[in-house]
């Protein structure tokens, strides 16, 4: 028995393997044309320094990244719907939990992937340059003092560049993983880009009446969270709140759990309910 | 469903998409190493049908069973153990024909390469080419090997040669045939056109309006149903009989399609003038007078 349960494990891993190869082979151009774009932008922008470091950074793992979420979201199952090669991917004996999984899991390592070279040609086209950037972000302060995150991104570029890097990719992650999911009933990419573009405003959207709220509430934003205050509760919702650290109070202490928070409430958790056997809603909304 | 004979069972099956009821209580058995011909009209409920026994969809209501299994309950395994050929199948364009082989393989614990490699050979196809470059009958070949090479104990076809030109739903048929005769596999063979399941199949289905209508052996088809020219001694008055699946009247001759010849043969032989003169249909003639024809005799 536990050598049949072994042989049927080592089926499975093999047809991990052949689903996650299939994505690749067909989503690759995807990867390699973001990566050259956003390298690119950063890697410009940051050799110019027409911009600060601290405005470089939120610009590429902010607008820019969401743009890249969309792209990497929307193709991998419309795209198949809509050449009608998904109906012969579904007859395999392949669950479509596995499909939508695989899909998902080649988007987050294209995802991660992207960031992670974009990174490594920001440090280089920084380091290349050879100045220390102040970063200046003082419209993001009004009068306020701005909090200890960027005033320490002064004396360490890089690894402000870097922790940007990181928070950023969690965000993004965290986005692309119900963005993916809800862009799965797409009938075409057409339909599925533009859907993303639609939930993807919205979003920045909800994190802009955070970025208001923490702003009016001064400096201790993140204690009138923990006092369950409404406003500041849906941003921590929001699946690219992390990005509230450069706004970040006095200290950044609460990053972490941000971060853990997003991650179980936007990846963790549907992922979960995809994998779930039961989950007919799931069967219902991706469809045959 | 423990009679291990049978190899696809299907029990008063229920299906509807929002207002229509496409399946109404299906039922259905195959017999294990029969060829059965699985005949409806385009939206007959044919594909949905297979696709509840791919385990693809759930029914509404009903039971049934692929080899023993209940799809509902472990589609995989029922997937893994049958061949299924779609119709106007299509495959990833940018894979070459041995890519996709090799890729296909990789479902199935099965798979004979051995197997895939002879019948590539035979269907002659090219390992080298892209799958998007292949003819329509060509695709239809590779996605025949691919339902094949794992050897299942039963397959599926669903409509194979829809949209292929008579030349290559020959060479298709020919192949299945080849392919299927000696293999001793069940065989599930759906199509709309009756003349190319005829010659291979042993029992015929007929699925029209969500029921199955008819579940006979082809020579008992042939057989129970023929048509029955007559000149009735009184043109308006037609009799009710059973069994008349189609009437047509003509400069004064009636022309009966019938089940059961010999049930009302008696009674028209009273009506007529002259005799009556039976005549055997084709297979197709018999489909159409079950699911297009006029039922009733017009009275007057």
């Amino acid at each position: 028995m536990p050598d049949n349960a072994r042989g049927a494990r080592v089926r499975r891993q093999t047809v991990w393997a052949a689903l996650l190869r299939k994505e690749w082979y067909e989503q690759r151009w995807r990867f390699f044309l973001g990566t050259v774009v956003v390298s690119g932008l950063l890697a410009g922008l940051l050799r110019a320094q027409i911009v600060s470091s601290v405005e470089a950074a939120v610009l590429i793992y902010g607008p820019v990244g969401l743009i890249l979420v969309i792209f990497f979201a929307a193709g991998p199952v419309s795209s198949e719907r809509a050449d009608r090669t998904w109906e012969f991917l579904v007859v395999q004996p392949v669950s479509r939990s596995e499909v939508i999984l695989a899909k998902w899991a080649m988007g987050v390592v294209q995802l991660i992937g992207t960031m992670v070279i974009a990174t490594l040609a920001g440090l280089l086209a920084m380091w290349s340059r050879g100045i220390r950037m102040m970063p200046d972000v003082s419209e993001f302060y009004g009068h306020n003092a701005p909090g200890a995150f960027v005033t320490w991104s002064t004396t360490h570029p890089s690894l402000s560049l870097c922790t940007f890097a990181i928070v950023g990719t969690i965000a993004l992650a965290c986005w692309f993983t119900p963005l993916y999911l809800l862009l799965a009933r797409a009938r075409n990419e057409f339909a599925a880009t533009l859907g993303g573009v639609f939930l993807t405003i919205a979003v920045l959207l909800w994190l802009m009446v955070g970025i208001s709220h923490a702003r009016n509430t001064g400096a201790n934003w993140f204690a009138t969270f923990v006092t369950a205050s409404p406003w500041v509760a849906m941003t921590i919702l929001n699946p690219i709140s992390p990005f509230l650290l450069i706004i970040a109070p006095n200290d950044a202490t609460w990053l972490p759990t941000v971060l853990v928070v997003d991650v179980i409430v936007w990846i963790v958790f549907p992922l979960w309910y995809v994998v779930r056997s039961s989950s007919r809603l799931v069967e219902k909304w991706v469809g045959g | 469903m423990n009679d291990s004979r049978v190899a696809i069972h299907v029990e008063n099956l229920r299906k509807h998409f929002g207002q229509r009821q496409v399946l109404r209580g299906v039922s259905l058995d195959v017999m294990a190493g029969s060829i059965c011909g699985f005949l409806g009209l385009n939206g007959a409920g044919k594909t949905t049908l297979i696709r509840i026994l791919l385990g693809l969809s759930r029914a509404d209501a009903g039971q049934c069973s692929v080899g023993g299994i209940d799809p509902s309950v472990d589609a995989l395994g029922v997937r893994a153990r049958i061949g299924y050929m779609a119709e106007n199948q299509t495959m990833y364009g940018w894979m070459r024909v041995g890519q996709l082989i090799e890729w296909v393989s990789r479902f199935y614990p099965s798979w004979d390469r051995a197997l895939a490699a002879s019948l590539r050979d035979q269907m002659r196809l090219d390992a080298d080419e892209k799958v998007g470059a292949l003819s329509k009958g060509q695709t239809s070949r590779l996605a025949l090997l691919l339902a094949l090479a794992h050897r299942p104990g039963i397959v599926i076809l669903d409509d194979p040669t829809l949209g292929l030109d008579p030349i290559a739903r020959r060479d298709l048929l020919r192949d299945v045939i080849g392919q299927l005769q000696d293999r001793g596999a069940t065989v599930f063979f759906s199509s709309h056109l009756l003349y190319e399941i005829e010659p291979i199949c042993d029992r015929i289905a007929i699925l029209h309006e969500g029921r199955i209508i008819k579940c006979e052996a082809v020579d008992e088809l042939r057989e129970n149903v023929k048509r029955i020219v007559l000149k009735p001694a009184d043109a308006a008055r037609a009799p009710d009989l059973p069994g008349v699946l189609d009437f047509q009247a003509r400069d004064g001759q009636w022309s009966l399609t019938v089940e059961g010849v010999e049930s009302v043969r008696p009674a028209l032989t009273s009506i007529s003038r002259g005799g009556l003169t039976v005549m055997d249909l084709n297979l197709d003639e018999i489909f159409e007078a079950y699911v297009i024809g006029r039922r009733e005799v017009p009275h007057a």
